[in-house]
């Protein structure tokens, strides 16, 4: 029986080195041949490889034998770095003693280290300062280690000096985590108590559970409840979880980390965060904390080829399996088609979908701008939540409208101060405090509405940083707000998919800025289409897509007809791209260009 | 078999116009190899196709002008042997009005040669050049008079516009200098440019779509009060004088080209003359040569329907729409067109629907939105 176990998580701000980090630790436990590792065993999603980042938690059970002579079991929990997931990264925590902070020496802290930290230091986690990347020219490894005792408050004298990606001072590591990380409290007396941080779909085994056993023990064959949704099962395989895949034992044992599988067929019976116990013998109460992550951004995903709209299906059903906090529901649009609504932690994991979607399942997606959720107080005394812009009642139905605020930080290099605080001055934020971290670096924070965030807020902030502004947010409030609901009209027509819903003040520039990206994206057509944008009713911009004035084959071509047959069949082919919104053509790239009006 | 329309190739030029993307060669060394490889395969058509009757001959090119009286009378002795040269059957030769000759025409009228197509272009000398023409207006003048007097009867000019430096202005004068000759037919050409063709270079010169538009749209109501009808998207006919043989690329009747580069429908099936003087000098039976062959099938024969129907003042028969696809797909393009015709695109035929010179104009948009 092992005893010298320690539960352990690495956390970072993306690119500091986290899956290197975990990657280098595997190497020097002996868990991984190396000439058989693939860079970054644990982040296992094609994505996740191609993006450097963690989207979905997975754990890894190791053993290392310390400088003192003993073995220990080391279980290192992988979490995902970024505020989409932050409830998923709160119950990762909430299974691990420790974490590792993974700083980069040349970026210093940025803004989801501190995000990370503060939740690490919540869930009252014994932090491991790790100074990375520091054979890097620009690394200043002193300078960062000051900002960590500075700005997070936690001292970092002993914080090792590494690099993971040439291994420098990894054993370092591994012997801080044997000193400085507790072990876990053995309670093996008491009813069995386990924690769910993660779960995934598995053809061959159903839902596979991983778990972090805190008080009792749990074997194969004992009867299980899950204390929040109450769904019960036979535990049919139980183990831990080594990096050449599960191995299958009789009992795990308090302070331990595991999985177990049990016939379970959905996700949705063994949420995150929920609490394992024994039907036979349960525990007196669940952990604290379960909640159901829910959406707060909203999308409509259609095909771009409409033939393709049961692959959309088959294909969200497949991600829904691994990913519980995807929601999706059939939707129906004049101009799109049939399509699904979804429903995003946040704006990361939208983008990730999308991507998902049409990388791993080859569909070409026609996404409309994203929503958040509105709250509406109506005329009538009844109040609604809005997530769709179709849905949003006329305005002299609406006593009082509400939209989501978030406390957001942003850490830049002080020289974009100024460009960032007039960013957010344009997205309606309300600045709330700057605070240096060193002389060069400043944290910002603001209070920011949802819906500015979500049309590409990322991207103007990147622009306007130069890359080096990283960002996070929390804390959602409803908030008072002028909104409007406006639509935009193609040769008099309204196109639903195109309506959304703004701040009263934002409409007017927003309404010039999309029907001038509109009139670029659309090409000229047999006739003049005029493009508007009303609020109401009441058109307050307009453009015009000019009419096609020669579009002919009017030179002497002799008897070639196949040639003039095939340029024809191949002009039909283009318009097939096309979306026939009554009788105008919109490109799928129209649709995609009002998503990105900061260019 | 059907009657056929023949088109012969000839494909030799003085010098290649700068717009010019058919294929032609400047070499006449191979005139006489050439000849003698048409006539031969004159021989080989006729008697695969069982000598069918011809109602139109076309001699194409390139610049045939530069065949000589003597070549002229052989191939077309070739052509009577072979197969059935209808008394009535339209017989045209594409001449270039500074090679035109009095024996030449002398020739051309002893052969039966019915109609003589000279490639005007434009009445303005400074135009001509720029476009790599080597006639003056005067050579068409000229050239007119000397057809007229060999008793050609049917002359048709070829004019283009949205050439580079030309204004409306300059193609009006164009169009008067044309109907000074008194010709019975005019095609008025756009010129287009290929990437590999040499005026291609120039293409920033040329007028602006809209100035060429107008050119277009003038042209037609031009020669409309002249007594003209538009019957096509680039010829305009006086009355009982449209291009018998161009007809019937455009209604989708048979007819054999031969000569490198030319183009047949034959029994339903598309097919080509490799565009290679050597291999038609050279080759022991044509189907060496043939390329490109297409079989049509029914979607192939609405689509050509379509495109070609909405080229001509006829244009589509809505009867003929739903023989060769079915009542939703006419209905369909119905629909359609009624909803142009409000945009002034379209107008309605006891039979259908055909396109205005407006919508000729944009025709490629709207074939390709039906089809």
């Amino acid at each position: 029986m092992e005893r010298n176990i320690r539960n352990f998580c690495i956390i970072a701000h993306i690119d500091h080195g986290k899956s290197t980090l975990a990657d280098r630790i595997l190497e020097a436990t002996d868990s991984v041949e190396k000439r058989e590792m693939e860079a970054q065993v644990l982040d296992d999603m094609e994505l996740e490889k191609e993006r450097g980042i963690t989207i979905k938690a997975r754990a890894v059970s190791l053993h290392y034998r310390a400088d003192n002579g003993k073995l220990y079991q080391f279980n290192l929990i992988d979490t995902p770095g970024h505020v989409d997931f932050n409830y998923e990264v709160s119950r990762s925590l909430s299974a691990c003693e420790g974490a590792i902070l993974v700083v980069d020496a040349t970026q210093g802290i940025q803004a989801q280290t501190l995000a990370n930290a503060y939740l690490a230091v919540d869930h009252e986690l014994e932090l491991l300062p790790v100074i990375n990347k520091v054979d890097l020219p620009a690394a200043d490894p002193e300078k960062v280690r000051q900002e960590i005792e500075d700005v997070i408050g936690i001292p970092a004298d002993h914080a090792p000096c590494i690099s993971a990606k040439t291994g420098l001072n990894i054993h370092e590591v591994l012997e801080a985590v044997v000193q400085y990380i507790p072990a876990p409290q053995i309670k093996e007396d008491l009813p069995c108590k386990a924690l769910i941080f993660d779960s995934f779909y598995d053809a061959y085994k159903g839902i596979i559970v991983y778990f972090r056993l805190f008080e009792g023990s749990l074997a194969k064959g004992d009867r299980i409840r899950m204390m929040n949704t109450g769904a019960e099962f036979d535990v049919t395989e139980i183990g831990t979880m080594s990096t050449f895949g599960l191995s299958p034992c009789d009992r795990l044992y308090s302070g331990q980390v595991g999985y177990l599988t049990a016939s379970i067929k959905s996700l949705a019976q063994t949420r995150v965060g929920d609490t394992i116990t024994l039907t036979e013998n349960p525990t007196s109460s669940p952990f604290e904390g379960f909640k159901k992550a829910l959406p707060v951004v909203f999308s409509g995903i259609y095909p771009a080829d409409g033939a393709r709209y049961n692959d959309l299906r088959e294909a969200l059903e497949k991600l829904q399996l691994n990913d519980a906090s995807l929601s999706f529901e059939p939707e129906t649009s004049a101009a799109l088609g049939f399509g699904f609504r979804c429903g995003f932690l946040g704006l990361l994991h939208m983008e990730v979908i999308q991507e998902r979607l049409e990388r791993e399942f080859n569909l070409d997606l026609i996404t409309t701008a994203p929503s958040v959720i509105y709250k509406l107080e109506l005329t009538d005394g009844t109040s609604v939540m809005i997530d769709n812009p179709a849905d949003y009642p006329a305005v002299e139905n609406i006593a009082v409208a509400y939209e989501p605020v978030v406390r957001a930080s942003i850490i830049t290099p002080v020289e974009y101060v100024g460009g960032i605080m007039d960013l957010c001055q344009d997205r309606r934020g309300e600045f709330v405090d700057m605070k240096y971290i060193t002389s060069t670096r400043t944290e910002l924070h603001y209070k920011l509405p949802l819906n500015e965030i979500v049309y590409d807020f990322f991207d103007a902030l990147k622009s306007r940083s130069k890359g080096y502004a990283s960002f996070d947010y929390s804390d959602t409030e409803y908030v008072p707000s002028k909104l409007v609901k406006l639509d935009i009209l193609l040769n008099g027509d309204i196109v639903d998919a195109l309506s959304f819903i703004v701040h009263s003040d934002k409409a007017y520039p927003r309404a010039r800025r999309i029907a001038e990206k509109l009139k670029e994206n659309i090409p000229r057509q047999l006739f003049e289409i005029p493009v508007q944008a009303a609020v109401g009713g009441r058109v307050i911009a307009r453009e015009t897509v000019k009419a096609m004035r020669k579009d002919v084959l009017a030179k002497c071509y002799g008897g070639d007809i196949t040639r003039k047959k095939k340029l024809l069949e191949k002009q039909k082919e283009g318009k097939k791209k096309m979306r026939s919104l009554g009788s105008v053509e919109v490109p799928q790239e129209a649709f995609m260009a009002v998503l990105k009006l900061d260019e | 078999m059907n009657k056929i329309g023949l088109y012969l190739h000839v494909p030799f030029y003085r010098k290649k116009c700068l717009y010019c993307d058919f294929y032609s060669l400047a070499d006449p060394s191979d005139l006489g190899a050439y000849e003698k490889a048409l006539c031969r395969d004159l021989a080989f058509w006729g008697q695969s196709l069982k000598k069918p009757s011809v109602e139109t001959l076309y001699f194409g090119g390139g610049t045939p002008s530069l065949l000589g009286a003597s070549e002229l009378e052989r191939i077309l002795l070739a052509v009577r042997e072979h197969f059935f040269l209808e008394k009535t059957a339209e017989i045209t030769l594409e001449m270039n009005p500074e090679s035109v000759t009095e024996e030449k025409l002398f020739s051309a009228k002893k052969n039966a040669v019915n109609r003589i197509s000279l490639g005007m272009q434009s009445a303005d000398d400074g135009e001509l050049n720029s476009i790599g023409r080597l006639h003056r207006f005067s050579d068409t003048r000229r050239a007119v008079n000397l057809v007229k007097a060999a008793g050609i009867r049917n002359v048709s000019l070829d004019l283009m516009y949205g050439l580079p430096g030309q204004s409306l202005d300059s193609f009006r004068k164009s169009l008067e200098a044309a109907l000074s000759l008194e010709p019975q037919h005019i095609s008025f050409y756009c010129l287009t440019l290929s990437p590999e063709v040499p005026l291609y270079q120039k293409r920033d010169e040329l007028p602006h779509e809209e100035a060429v538009r107008e050119m277009y749209l003038f042209a037609h109501s031009f020669l409309e009060q002249a007594g003209f009808e538009h019957y096509e998207i680039s010829n305009a006919a006086l009355p009982g004088y449209r291009s018998r043989h161009n007809e019937r690329y455009w209604t989708g009747r048979d007819y054999l080209g031969i000569g490198p580069g030319a183009h047949s429908l034959l029994r339903g099936e598309r097919f080509q003359y490799a565009a290679d003087l050597k291999k038609f000098i050279l080759h022991s039976k044509p189907f060496d040569t043939i390329e490109n062959r297409e079989l049509l099938t029914p979607r192939d024969r609405l689509v050509e329907y379509v495109m070609l129907s909405l080229r001509r003042k006829e244009g589509l028969d809505l009867f003929d729409l739903t023989r060769l696809s079915d009542e939703a797909f006419a209905e369909s393009c119905a629909r359609k067109m009624a909803s142009w015709e409000k945009h002034g695109l379209c107008r309605k035929t006891s039979a259908g629907f055909a396109l205005t010179p407006e919508g000729f104009f944009v025709s490629n948009g709207i074939i390709s939105e039906l089809i």
